[in-house]
């Protein structure tokens, strides 16, 4: 079958059927009694760890952020105090941000690049009937392929090996870069990797597809090779309507490929519906499958950013480093209450 | 590389024991500004014939003339922008007639040896050819630079082919306008001149900045080098000052955006989306939007909503860190300078003209936004589509100016002949196309009038910014 039928398949989230005082009192246990330092530690380096910023959001006193410790067995003892939603590590200043050096006092010196995916930016392409929040195993896809082409671009293009992903506790991941030279990066710097990457502008309204120039051939080979190529085995009912195609041209042209099952993709391309052109296919194909990363989220050196090994006050998921990325399944997910007897 | 292997033409390389003979330095420095005056660059390559005693001669005598003007205009920020434009433009110059080994070797002193690859050099280190995927990617740009036969553009491919590590052009990374790999922009060395000009300029800035700090330093010298200062600002007089003069500003025309030429309409488009501009690009739509009368507040009021690197900051906070350089670029503090927009032969050199630096695609989506933002979905007839091909064809022939003037006479209906000059003109003349030109020129120039006071808000601080 050509066209995935959508299956929504029900992937309890645990903190709606949990009180939030039970959450809360989790939390608080949970960085009382089980906290450990290490997971953060391999994405932020030890040497610099007095002069990182953190913020926190609390329950107690709300978002905070400017802070900074000596040491890892200080952070530890703050986390005993408050009630934490979220724990969150910001860049590298000199002087360190203090109640008396605030951020205007101080120099910026370096922040990791990261690459965030939340399947919310993927709503408007979404064909499971999830939206907003919900996520499943099927839109789950979208993560699962943006992890594979974004490492495999991170490896082939930028010539960079030393990343890491990591499941948010919410709707995503990030990816953090741990090379330290890469840590210093401009703000114009961070954009032209983001540029490059980035082939969806507007994403939440028009979603205008970059066409891919020809100079950058193996990048086109893969969005070819790995973005098309799964498009083409799935193709959504809702993603031919935006090519203004009639039911019987879709169902026609769905029933073509599958009675050629397996094909490529010129097979494809050379079968379309009249009146659609093969670049017009393609765009639809990039905006359903390719990546999209939040760009803000890469350009900003001074970002907050959720650490590995704290819990996502939302959902009561623990963040995780993935040592299989593509092979991480949402059902493995460790929630607060499975941690903390 | 040591900079004893740099070639005696490049402008920063350094030579040492050279006199600086004060009682010479007004002829020196007249010669020096005559050229740069009127545009005549000099190669400063070794003439073939010429002993090397006399060629070293002329280069001590051009480093000489070059030193007390540089030190001087280190002392003004209108003549040290003058001067480095100048020096940039003679740089760039000399870096496209020089030999290609030469150019590597400038390259790799501006980049540092580490960041800069010969072909040979990145195949030996990934155990890759790069040869066939060069000649896919590229024969069509590069037909009109190596010839049309075939066996010799493939031989001279490679052969004045470099790789540079990614960050240091993000420019043309960003535009994907390189092959990139192993993090390595690679591409024919004519791809990268614009980035190694802007590196050029940045590295002279950096001189300039310690020569007037050793120049302070020294008492009877700074005294003696004020005196050639003045004398290079009384020679240069007006010609020191650039974009057009202020009265082209139109007051109350920066709410009127799809208007814009297509230079700030994209990079307001980049704000509003990204979040982010390079410094360069800020301060040419700042300019621009200071043109377009905006005030100064609502300026800031508009960076700081916008910019992305402004989160976690408290307006007041903004105010002390970018708040000082967007009350720069209004003369209010810092050199006191009232900065006029930049001029449409700067920003296609050296910022961003998108029918310069824009693909043919993404040139074509941007028109046709803008013009979707001035008349709604009017479809378009075949007159108007044959004239935006016309324009495309214009931007990418390289005749930048002549096609915005073209997307001018699009969408004022109204036919341009010369070349745009200046983003000012264009607006101006497009606000007078849409009925908006008088009703918003009727209003003073000092920010007192309905639509200004509509967009001021006040300056309060104390709430931090975290959307």
């Amino acid at each position: 079958m050509t066209e995935k039928t959508p299956i929504k398949i029900d992937v309890p989230h645990r903190t709606d059927e949990m009180s939030k005082e039970e959450l809360n009192r989790l939390l608080k246990v949970f960085y009382r009694e089980y906290f450990d330092a290490s997971p953060m530690l391999q994405v932020i380096d030890k040497e610099t760890f007095s002069h990182r910023e953190f913020g926190f959001n609390t329950v107690e006193r709300g978002f905070m952020r400017n802070k900074s410790f000596k040491a890892i067995g200080d952070l530890k003892e703050f986390l005993r105090f408050y009630t934490f939603l979220g724990v969150y590590s910001g860049g590298v200043f000199d002087p360190p941000l203090s109640s008396t050096i605030r951020l205007q006092d101080t120099t910026w010196k370096k922040r990791e690049v990261v690459f965030d995916f939340d399947i919310n930016e993927y709503d408007p392409v979404r064909t499971c009937g999830c939206q907003g929040r919900q996520v499943c195993p099927v839109c789950w896809e979208l993560i699962t392929d943006a992890i594979g082409f974004i490492s495999d671009t991170l490896r082939e293009d930028f010539g960079q090996n030393d990343f890491i992903w990591v499941f948010t506790g919410g709707r995503g991941v990030h990816c953090w870069i741990r090379d330290p030279d890469w840590a210093a990066f401009t703000q114009s710097q961070r954009n032209a990797i983001i540029g490059y990457l980035g082939l969806i502008h507007d994403p939440q309204g028009q979603q205008r597809v970059d066409p891919i120039p020809r100079v950058t051939i193996p990048f086109r080979e893969r969005v070819y090779n790995q973005i098309i190529a799964k498009f083409i085995h799935a193709i959504p009912r809702q993603a031919l309507e935006e090519l203004n195609l009639s039911k019987n041209q879709i169902t026609r042209f769905l029933k073509k490929l599958e009675q050629r099952a397996p094909y490529d993709l010129q097979f494809v391309v050379s079968n379309l519906p009249q009146g659609i052109e093969a670049n017009d296919f393609l765009s639809v194909a990039i905006k359903y499958r390719y990546p999209r990363v939040d760009h803000k989220v890469t350009i900003d050196t001074r970002r907050l950013l959720r650490l590995p090994g704290t819990i996502h006050g939302g959902t009561g998921y623990l963040s995780t480093i993935l040592k299989d990325p593509l092979g991480f399944r949402l059902d493995q997910r460790i929630h607060v209450s499975e941690i903390v007897k | 590389m040591t900079n004893q292997q740099l070639p005696y033409w490049y402008p920063l390389k350094v030579i040492e024991g050279v006199p600086l003979p004060q009682e010479n330095a007004i002829n020196l420095v007249n010669e020096l500004l005559d050229r740069y005056l009127n545009k005549r660059f000099i190669s400063l390559f070794q003439e073939y014939g010429e002993p090397h005693n006399i060629y070293k001669n002329r280069v001590i005598k051009e480093l000489q003339a070059k030193t007390f003007l540089r030190i001087a205009s280190s002392l003004d920020p209108r003549l040290q922008n003058w001067l480095i434009e100048n020096e940039g433009d003679e740089f760039s110059f000399r870096f496209k007639l020089a030999p290609f080994q030469e150019q590597v070797q400038v390259i790799q002193e501006l980049y540092g040896e580490e960041n800069v690859l010969s072909v040979s050099q990145f195949e030996l280190r990934y155990k890759t050819s790069l040869n066939e995927t060069l000649i896919k990617v590229y024969s069509p740009v590069d037909l009109a630079n190596y010839g049309t036969r075939k066996r010799s553009r493939q031989r001279n491919m490679t052969r004045k082919t470099l790789a540079i590590r990614f960050q240091f052009v993000p420019e043309l990374v960003k535009e994907r306008k390189v092959l990139l790999m192993k993090g390595y922009a690679i591409a024919p060395i004519t791809l990268f001149y614009g980035t190694i000009k802007k590196k050029f300029e940045q590295e002279l800035r950096v001189l300039l900045q310690k020569q007037k700090e050793r120049a302070e330093a020294r008492k009877h010298f700074y005294e003696f080098i004020t005196h050639v200062r003045d004398h290079v600002l009384s020679r240069l007089g007006e010609s020191i000052h650039h974009g057009g003069p202020f009265e082209m500003s139109v007051p109350g025309a920066f709410n009127e955006y799809p208007l814009f030429p297509p230079c700030a309409f994209d990079l307001y488009n980049m704000v509003k989306e990204t979040g982010y501009l390079p410094h360069a690009l800020r301060v040419q739509l700042g300019l621009f939007l200071k043109g377009a009368g905006m005030d100064v507040e609502t300026q800031l009021r508009f960076w700081y909503e916008n910019a992305v690197d402004n989160k976690g900051f408290t307006f007041e906070q903004f105010l002390q860190k970018a708040g000082y350089q967007i009350r720069h670029l209004y003369g209010l503090v810092g050199s006191g300078i009232d900065y006029t927009p930049q001029k449409c032969e700067t920003i296609v050199d050296q910022g961003h003209c998108p029918f310069r630096h824009r693909d043919p695609e993404s040139l074509k989506e941007l028109l046709l936004d803008q013009i979707r933002g001035i008349r709604g979905e009017k479809p378009f007839s075949e007159f108007e589509l044959k004239q935006l091909e016309n324009i495309l064809s214009l931007a990418m022939k390289d005749q930048a100016r002549k096609a915005c003037s073209q997307f001018l006479s699009l969408i004022t209906e109204h036919r341009e002949g010369k070349p745009m000059v200046h983003p000012l003109v264009f607006l101006r003349k497009s606000l007078e196309h849409a009925g908006k030109g008088e009703k918003l020129m009727g209003k003073s120039r000092n920010g007192e009038n309905k639509e200004n006071e509509k967009t001021k808000k006040p300056i309060t601080g104390g709430k931090t910014r975290n959307d």
